[in-house]
């Protein structure tokens, strides 16, 4: 592959690395988390003794890290591409459609770190298996 | 399809490959089809149709699965008492079995790609023999638990049967793919057609294949 | 465009015009594979559904209308409600968004000449229009289901529902689903595979964006739904005990399995919406849309949250707190995706040349009901103000300000904007406008003293009230507000039914729009585009340029694709042209599958097991027929003849 065509993989994988990082990060917070959360709390006879208070900050504060990974791959896609030229040039298409993509990486991991770091702030600080 | 005469050769509207991009609809025989198979570089639109189906009926099972852990948790004891253990053993050789038919799909999908009509229906007729032969014994232990394990019993049973119904009713569904482009492959030969059909089918069968070890697991997690 | 004078362009139109034939009268109709066809009876279906939700709200409104009032016994007004809720949801508002105003404008919107699954398409409207029918079968036998649109276990369990009322409703939602997943699966494919050659994702046009976010979340929320509705049906019909507590089932499963459906369901309602609005308003402002990237992320991020936030429709069921937070959590991010389209659009609006005209001013009126109803969901995100006002008529303002004010706006408005499109013709303008400031000011009064009544305790779904509660003055404020909303819808519809017959004539690109579909003739020929359209931008019919290529390259007949039913596939990422496809035209099969479904859905419903699997037998042989044509493209020209003339390079 050429040396243009390496680099657009490359930039490629980073970009979508952008993308999808702090959203994945934020699903598997949220079904892990969330699960054990409801398997301490929801089940009669003490079953699931997991210590919720620790999973839920691990869980967060990974999907908090993963999402500033991915912040840090979106923004450096957006640096070094340019937006989108009006020209049918297929290189000159590719560079304009990763440049998108990093502006969409750079919005979408700010937003799924706060989720990830507001649940490993607060499940903590509640009391275990209050009814709300 | 030419893009006009500002356009350059590698531009977005340019062919990549010769000067025209291959067309679908003149590819009627199994050399065609292949032909095509090689010139093509993105998914075909039958595989993404097949694999947004496979991504509802995944969240299905999901959805079972679940279900199924959630009534669990909720429990003071699974299974309820007087309820059997569910059994490892059977089960697991059974899943096994299945997951092997991966092997002649995969064959039937590649065979499909390089254009061999027979190559493709032998393939798929072996799978088909398996899956087949896997989902009578299935629905006649079904038939078995509806005994042993009544859905009107309990939750655990309801969670249980509906679990498995469905799964082996999943099953059957690829049979019945299966068996219909055997027809139609016989009737009328592999067309680019058939052969985004063929790698369709065989993206149903991994996706079910893989659903069959979830739902093994979970249908046997309380003896494990 | 000068093509008539030109005989090389207008041998090619009619070259094209003869291989797009549509059949004519009514076994045209009933075999049709054109997404324009089938656009157009979903639309007037989910019309006739619009009016039959319509009249079962003023029914309610006119209960309501003052204390003890006896229009409508209690089990009346239960299945009244209930089928109100069903019928606006279910088989009005998706199906109007996706099925009219996404078959119709999806294929003109991304330079194709037809969605990617065109039998598929029709199959989803049958099985639509079977599955709506299954349900008003349920009201015309005075067995509507009347549990609410949500039906709650162990309300609608066997115990307490004997009937067949939720049996229609749990089926119902089953068979509308199938049609749901199939049209959301054939949007999906279509955007990805279908946009003409240049169009990569960042320049595919925002309406395109907010269709995909609410495919891909149909695709995923349906099943949870399907699921609910079938252990319901396995509760009640074969005694499995999946909900009740006495078995070991929990009736808390049905509001999870419910909700994980039902929360992404309002962001499917709401999302096409967006789409619609997104559309008209850099069309009217006459500039491109603020900050283009976040707007195309937020409505994809709306949709992607949407999946996390289910449980803020049950902070009153008694989970543990730790539980519920992660929703709460979510609940409030996912009010900032909402913002920046708002912020987007009012700031698109403030720095453009607004021109405004109806389809803005129901644009308009959508923003400030949306930021009405945002500000009410934002209070509800907080658990322990939702625990007061759960169950109360504060949270019926919230959803039809949401619903209301930001589904059906945009609806009314996309309805004024595509109008001459579809029909050739201009809408009259005043009467446009006065429809629509009918309706604002209908929409408002009837809902948003309903926050008030519900703070002050009027709790959902009662079928009256006495008039010591102190709800009397502002319910009636809110029938007769309901009554002049009536008046403005049915204005609308006056409006354009009349605009059809004497309206002046459109051409093709009345408001200069951006996007595609300007393009083209009004109504647009059955091939949709003579050429398959060059793409240099977001806003195509903005690029002067290319647009003039294009009319060359019909004269020169470069791009015709005429070989049979054909349109270019082109690849996901960056638009690259990759195959050119042959469609099907007219196919019997649809149909066939819509009626051999209906009556399979029927036995089911009477539980006539046995039955329902031989007409599942009928139906796998019916599928079989279906493949066995495939559409076809004719071989390549002889020697000797130019394949640049013939179009058939």
């Amino acid at each position: 592959m050429s040396a243009t065509g390496e680099r657009i993989r490359r930039l490629n994988t980073l970009a979508w690395f952008g993308v999808l990082a702090g959203p994945v990060g934020w699903a598997l917070q949220f079904l892990f988390g969330m699960q054990l959360g409801l398997a301490r709390c929801e089940s009669p006879n003490r079953r699931f003794q997991f210590p919720v208070h620790t999973t839920s900050a691990v869980f967060g504060g990974a999907g908090f890290v993963l999402g500033l990974l991915g912040l840090a791959a979106a923004f450096s896609v957006f640096r070094t591409t340019r937006p989108d030229p009006h020209t049918q040039d297929a290189a000159a298409i590719t560079e304009g459609r990763l440049h998108f993509l990093a502006a969409v990486g750079m919005t979408v991991n700010p937003l799924t770190a706060a989720i990830c770091l507001m649940v490993a702030v607060g499940v903590p600080l509640l009391d275990l298996c209050v009814q709300s | 399809m030419s893009p006009g005469p500002a356009a350059t050769p590698g531009s977005a509207g340019a062919a990549p490959r010769g000067e025209m991009p291959p067309r679908t609809g003149i590819a009627d025989t199994g050399l065609r089809a292949a032909k095509l198979a090689t010139e093509r570089r993105a998914v075909p639109n039958g595989v993404w149709g097949m694999a947004l189906f496979l991504c509802a009926e995944t969240m299905l099972f999901a959805g079972l699965i679940a279900s199924y852990f959630y009534l669990d948790f909720r429990a003071p004891r699974w299974p309820p008492a007087g309820a059997p253990l569910p059994e490892v053993r059977g089960p697991a050789i059974l899943t096994a079995v299945l997951v092997a038919t991966t092997v002649p799909i995969v064959f039937a999908s590649r065979r499909a790609r390089a254009g061999s009509r027979d190559g493709t229906i032998a393939m798929l007729a072996i799978a088909t023999l398996v899956q087949a032969g896997y989902v009578a014994y299935q629905l006649h232990a079904l038939v078995g638990e509806l005994h042993t394990t009544p859905p009107q019993s309990s939750a655990y049973a309801s969670s249980l049967i509906a679990l498995l119904a469905l799964h082996h009713a999943h099953v059957l569904l690829g049979v019945l793919l299966n068996l219909g482009m055997i027809f139609w492959l016989f009737a009328k030969g592999l067309t680019g057609y058939r052969l985004t059909g063929v790698r369709a089918i065989a993206l149903y069968w991994y996706v079910v294949n893989t659903i069959a070890v979830a739902v093994l697991l979970t249908t046997i997690s309380p003896s494990l | 465009m000068n093509t008539v004078a030109a005989p090389a362009a207008r041998r090619n139109l009619d070259r094209l015009g003869e291989v797009w034939q549509e059949r004519r009268g009514l076994l045209g109709w009933l075999t049709t594979t054109d997404h324009k066809r089938i656009g157009l009876m979903y639309f007037f279906t989910t019309l006739a559904f619009f009016a039959a939700g319509g009249t079962e709200a003023l029914l309610i409104r006119t209960q309501l209308i003052g204390p003890e009032q006896h229009l409508l016994t209690p089990a009346a007004y239960d299945e009244i409600f209930t089928m109100h809720g069903i019928t606006m949801i279910f088989l009005f508002v998706i199906p109007m968004t996706t099925g009219a105003f996404g078959n119709y404008l999806l294929p003109l919107m991304i330079g194709a000449r037809d969605m990617a699954f065109p039998r598929m398409n029709a199959v989803s409207f049958w099985i639509f229009l079977g599955s709506g029918i299954f349900v008003y079968i349920a009201l015309a036998t005075g067995q509507a289901p009347n549990a609410g649109w949500f039906d709650y276990v162990p309300l609608a369990s066997k115990q307490y529902d004997p009937g067949l009322n939720i049996d229609f409703y749990g089926y119902g939602l089953i068979f509308n689903g199938i049609s749901s997943t199939a049209a959301a699966i054939n949007i999906i494919v279509t955007i990805f595979k279908l946009r003409a050659p240049g169009m990569s994702l960042s320049r595919m046009p925002l309406f395109c964006f907010a269709f995909l976010a609410a495919a891909f979340s149909l695709v995923f929320a349906l099943p949870s739904l399907t699921l609910a509705a079938l252990f319901l049906e396995l509760d009640r019909q074969l005694g499995f005990h999946f909900y009740d507590v006495a078995f070991g089932g929990d009736p808390l499963l049905w509001q999870n399995l419910f909700w994980i459906f039902g929360h992404p369901e309002v962001y499917i309602i709401i999302l096409p919406a967006f789409g619609i609005a997104t559309s008209i308003i850099p069309t009217f402002v006459h500039r491109e849309m603020v900050l283009f990237p976040l707007v195309a992320l937020a409505e994809l991020l709306v949709a992607f949250l949407g999946f996390g936030v289910w449980v803020h429709h049950m902070f009153a069921t008694g989970l543990a707190t730790l539980v519920t937070v992660y929703f709460a959590a979510a609940s409030l991010i996912i009010v900032i995706p909402s913002a920046i389209q708002i912020f987007a659009w009012i700031t698109t609006i403030l720095v453009g040349t607004p021109d405004f005209k109806t389809p803005l001013l129901w644009i308009i009126g959508f923003i400030v009901f949306f930021v009405i109803g945002g500000l009410s969901g934002i209070t509800v995100a907080a658990i322990p103000f939702d625990q007061q006002v759960n169950a109360s008529y504060y949270i019926v303002a919230h959803f039809h300000f949401v619903i209301f004010g930001g589904a059906v706006f945009p609806i009314l408005g996309g309805m004024y904007y595509w109008f001459p499109k579809v029909t050739g013709r201009m809408y009259h303008e005043r009467i446009g406008q006065l429809s629509f400031w009918l309706s604002f000011v209908g929409t408002m009064v009837t809902f948003f003293p309903m926050h008030f009544v519900g703070i002050d305790g009027m709790p959902r779904r009662v079928f009256t009230y006495t008039a010591s509660a102190g709800w009397t003055a502002l319910n009636l404020l809110e029938s007769i507000g309901s009554y002049v909303l009536a008046a403005g819808l049915l204005l609308v519809i006056v409006n354009l039914l009349v605009s059809l017959r004497t309206g002046r004539p459109a051409g093709r690109d009345p408001w200069h729009g951006a996007t595609l579909e300007w393009e083209t003739t009004s109504p647009p020929p059955a091939y949709n585009y003579a050429v398959i359209p060059t793409v240099s931008s977001a806003y195509p019919m903005w690029d002067a340029g290319d647009r003039e290529r294009d009319e060359a390259r019909l004269v020169r007949g470069e791009g015709l694709l005429a070989r049979g039913h054909e349109t270019p596939a082109t690849t996901v990422q960056d638009g690259t042209l990759d195959e050119v496809l042959a469609m099907p035209a007219h196919s019997v099969w649809p149909p066939l599958v819509g009626l051999l479904l209906f009556v399979c859905f029927v036995m089911l419903l009477l539980a006539h097991f046995v039955i329902a699997a031989a007409v599942g037998g009928a139906l796998a042989a019916t599928v079989l027929a279906w493949h066995s044509s495939e559409p076809h493209s004719e071989p390549a020209p002889a020697l000797g003849e130019s394949p640049v003339k013939d179009g058939a390079a």
